[in-house]
């Protein structure tokens, strides 16, 4: 078994060592032996190109969508590949029939694209779009489920609810069977962001309940930047099709999603790669227990250092790997006035703040705000360690300590 | 410069075959490959730095170079994954619903005819034919028909044409076809997928409303780098197929199409390199002053060697890099016979043959089915020779001797 920390990164990564990364959560970082079995496939396609689209490819993703398929629980014939989530999501949203007056339902912490399709589909499709402020502080899981209920219960024109499994901003474990069973109730379809969850926790997509998934294969399970499932119920697999149409096949759902076109697959055939690693290193139980115990530790320290807080949710919504803490009150963390429902300024980039992080400590971290105040998201990984999150809490307090 | 054999060393293409099927793939140069790596380890070495803080400059540095190789101004110019992707952008943005009528043709691409019949499906939209005679006798008679149809069809909003066909490989004389499209108040989409590198382009001057083409076919950038050309009049309105990061309907439009969610975007960013590549192998005049008259003379050969025909064309509409011979009847790879009239299913790849050709005799070539015979599209690029296409001459010869032992 791998040794994590900062000689897992030396040895399997090809972060720089001389630096700090805490965010595994936002691009994922894939090592190196995936990197170059990628390299090999885009080799492979380069040497020889009609050979690996015309007779090559089709078997590449059979393989892989078998492999994948068994590390999310899923049957094969339900899984496609898709590039990231965000694609996914828009699959699914652009191809199923919404009327007018159909509604969507999503909530204040829905992932910014995500929040974008919908208020496309709005205005193009003039669906209704509902959302569900969640409230700050968020006190227990159960003040969701009663708006979530009040909401369906309310809006019966809700025709699909996009339910993050884990969130991005603020991440947060949501209470996913529970909103899945009110969905069921209203009759209204649930599709589930994932986009965090390969990797991070066991997958059971069959038994879940949802009629579809999107989720990333590169973040939380080592595989290259560009892929990602999407898995859909079977009764719906000659509905949704992928948003750019090259072959168009309406028996077979996998076949439109891998022929698009000469495009370049060799990050969705890397994927096994990245989950024999993922194996190696130890597993989802290993990886779990080092990652998280990490997140928390992390956090306290974090909390301890800076005198502030963790973003204020019930301790069985924390997610494994990601924690949310507060920055102090400074003007290098600004505040300002916002709504929950406005997707521009609800959770906004502190650019500045991690340019100078980057730039002056060599850290890369996550530094926004939500609800107008200032956030740090860190990611435990299995490549970190405590001192890493040592050299950021004394990043900031350098920083504050400049401007006395 | 030297062609041929001696530069087929700069390029990743497997010394064990013989490509002369430079259209469907392209070739990558092993500068533009190695280039398009190192953006990779730098990408992998520091994502955040990557993604929040250089990409954005990435984007428009490379789109200022490749809007100047295509004659474009870079405000008018995104990348897209492909051609298809570009047209589906496109498409997918326009709200056509039922009692519109897009306007395509039988030798527009198969993925073109896929998309808008998906489209039909989902929207209600009504898909026009243009169905292109064989043989086509000139230009004229092209440009009567698609005059004839707009005439007739009053519910066309929007045209879609090609510069360059795939199949059969043809130049269209595409700005008097757009000239037709104005004057009857059309919207014009010009797949432009074999353009950049091949012929000419100057995409202010075009007349269009939307083009879209790919610089990994002629132009020698790595696979998934392609451009779409939106006029400004309609920048608010034509999306990408994937709505992602960026505020859609604020803000600059280029950003709606660099915010796909996370990917590899190298291959935008590596479009640089492959237009210095171009520019240093003699561009545009000198590849096509040895591939030109390559290719004629491949073609030639073929018909001489094969006792069969060029594909029929007005001599004008050759395009300068592709040519099509038809082969010899074959007991063992007959062509697809396709009802009168049939324009959607009309051409049709001859996998079968193509993989003989591949795993018996080494050589990568395409063979298509089109107007209910068999024939090969040759391609010729800056890596082959004449050699190639004496070998392709003597393997088909090949097929011919042993289909003549084979009983009906």
């Amino acid at each position: 078994m791998a040794v994590f920390g900062r000689a897992l990164m030396k040895k399997e990564f090809m972060l720089d060592s001389s630096k700090t990364f805490l965010n595994q959560g936002s691009y994922g970082n894939a090592p190196r032996r995936v990197i170059e079995c990628r390299t090999g496939y885009i080799r492979m396609m380069e040497e020889s190109p009609d050979d690996y689209f015309r007779w090559k490819n089709e078997d590449f993703w059979l393989s892989m969508v078998q492999t994948v398929a068994e590390f999310i629980g899923s049957d094969p014939q339900n899984v496609v590949f898709v590039q990231n989530t965000t694609t996914g999501i828009n699959a699914v949203i652009r191809s199923l029939n919404f009327e007018k007056g159909d509604g969507i339902l999503i909530n204040s912490w829905t992932y910014g694209n995500v929040k974008n399709i919908c208020a496309y589909a709005a205005d193009t499709r003039h669906v209704d779009l509902y959302y569900v402020d969640i409230p700050f502080p968020l006190k227990s899981v159960d003040q969701i489920l009663t708006a979530y209920e009040e909401k369906l219960s309310k809006h019966q024109n809700i025709k699909l609810a996009i339910v993050d499994y884990i969130s991005s901003m603020p991440p947060a474990l949501m209470p996913v069977k529970e909103m899945i069973a009110l969905c069921r109730k209203y009759d209204t379809l649930v599709l589930i962001d994932g986009a965090h969850t390969p990797g991070q926790l066991p997958l059971h997509l069959d038994q879940l309940g949802a009629d579809f998934y999107a989720g990333n294969l590169h973040k939380w399970a080592f595989a290259p930047r560009g892929s990602a499932v999407l898995w859909i119920r079977p009764e719906f697999h000659h509905t949704i099709f992928p948003v750019v149409t090259s072959y168009y096949d309406k028996e077979v759902v996998y076949k439109n999603f891998f022929y698009q076109g000469t495009g370049d697959n060799s990050t969705y055939y890397s994927t096994a790669e990245a989950l024999k690693f993922y194996q190696e290193i130890g597993g989802y139980d290993k990886i779990s227990e080092y990652c998280s115990k990490l997140a928390l530790d992390a956090a306290n320290l974090l909390v301890k250092k800076w005198k502030t807080s963790l973003y204020p949710m019930p301790d069985n919504m924390l997610p494994p790997f990601m924690r949310l803490i507060r920055m102090p009150d400074h003007k290098w963390f600004p505040t300002f006035k916002t709504s929950a429902d406005d997707r521009k300024n609800f959770c906004r980039d502190n650019m500045s703040l991690m340019k100078t992080v980057w730039e002056r400590f060599q850290i890369q971290s996550v530094f926004i705000s939500i609800h107008g105040q200032s956030w740090c998201r860190i990611s435990a990984s299995v490549y970190n360690e405590i001192e890493d999150y040592e050299k950021l809490a004394d990043a900031i307090l350098t920083l504050l300590d400049e401007e006395k | 410069m030297s062609f041929g054999a001696e530069i087929r060393k700069d390029f990743v293409l497997d010394s064990k075959t013989i490509f002369v099927n430079h259209a469907s793939c392209g070739a990558l140069p092993l500068n533009v490959y190695n280039h398009r790596l190192g953006l990779v380890q730098k990408m992998e070495s520091s994502p955040d730095v990557w993604f929040r803080l250089k990409s954005e400059s990435m984007w428009k540095e490379s789109i200022d170079t490749v809007a100047e190789f295509l004659g474009s101004k870079p405000s008018n110019l995104v990348f897209v994954k492909s051609t298809t992707v570009g047209i589906n952008a496109v498409l997918r943005s326009l709200k056509l619903g039922r009692g519109d009528s897009i306007l395509i043709s039988s030798w527009s691409y198969f993925a073109v005819k896929d998309t808008c019949h998906e489209l039909e499906r989902q929207q209600g939209i009504e898909i026009l034919y243009v169905d292109i005679p064989y043989p086509l006798k000139s230009k004229e008679q092209l440009l009567e028909l698609y005059e004839t149809m707009l005439q007739k069809h009053s519910s066309i909003c929007l045209v879609l044409l090609d510069v360059i066909t795939s199949v059969p490989p043809v130049l269209l004389p595409v700005k008097q076809l757009i000239a037709i499209c104005r004057k009857y108040g059309k919207l014009v989409l010009v797949d432009g997928a074999h353009v950049p590198g091949h012929v000419e382009a100057n995409l202010e001057d075009l007349g269009a409303d939307f083009f879209t083409g790919n610089m990994y076919k002629w132009a020698y950038a790595p696979r998934d780098c392609a451009v779409l050309w939106i006029h400004e009049k309609f920048h608010g309105a034509i999306m990408p197929p994937v709505t992602g990061y960026s505020f859609y309907g604020e803000g600059e439009m280029w950003r709606n199409y660099l915010y796909q969610g996370h990917g590899d975007f190298t291959p935008f960013y590596s479009v640089g390199r492959a237009i210095d590549f171009y520019r240093g192998i003699g561009g545009r005049e000198g590849i096509l002053d040895y591939c030109s008259s390559l290719v004629t003379k491949a073609a030639d050969l073929l018909v001489t060697r094969l006792r069969t025909f060029h594909y029929p064309l007005p001599e004008d509409m050759q395009t300068p890099l592709m040519r099509q011979v038809a082969l010899p009847k074959l007991k063992k790879y007959p062509p697809v016979i396709v009802p009168p009239g049939e324009v959607k299913r009309k051409i049709h790849n001859m996998m079968t043959l193509m993989e003989d050709i591949l795993n018996r005799f080494g050589i990568m070539c395409a063979c298509v089915s089109v107007d209910n015979r068999a024939w090969i599209r040759l391609c010729a690029s800056v890596y082959n020779e004449i050699s190639d296409y004496e070998k392709l001459a003597d393997a088909i010869a090949t097929l011919v001797e042993e289909d003549e032992e084979i009983e009906v």
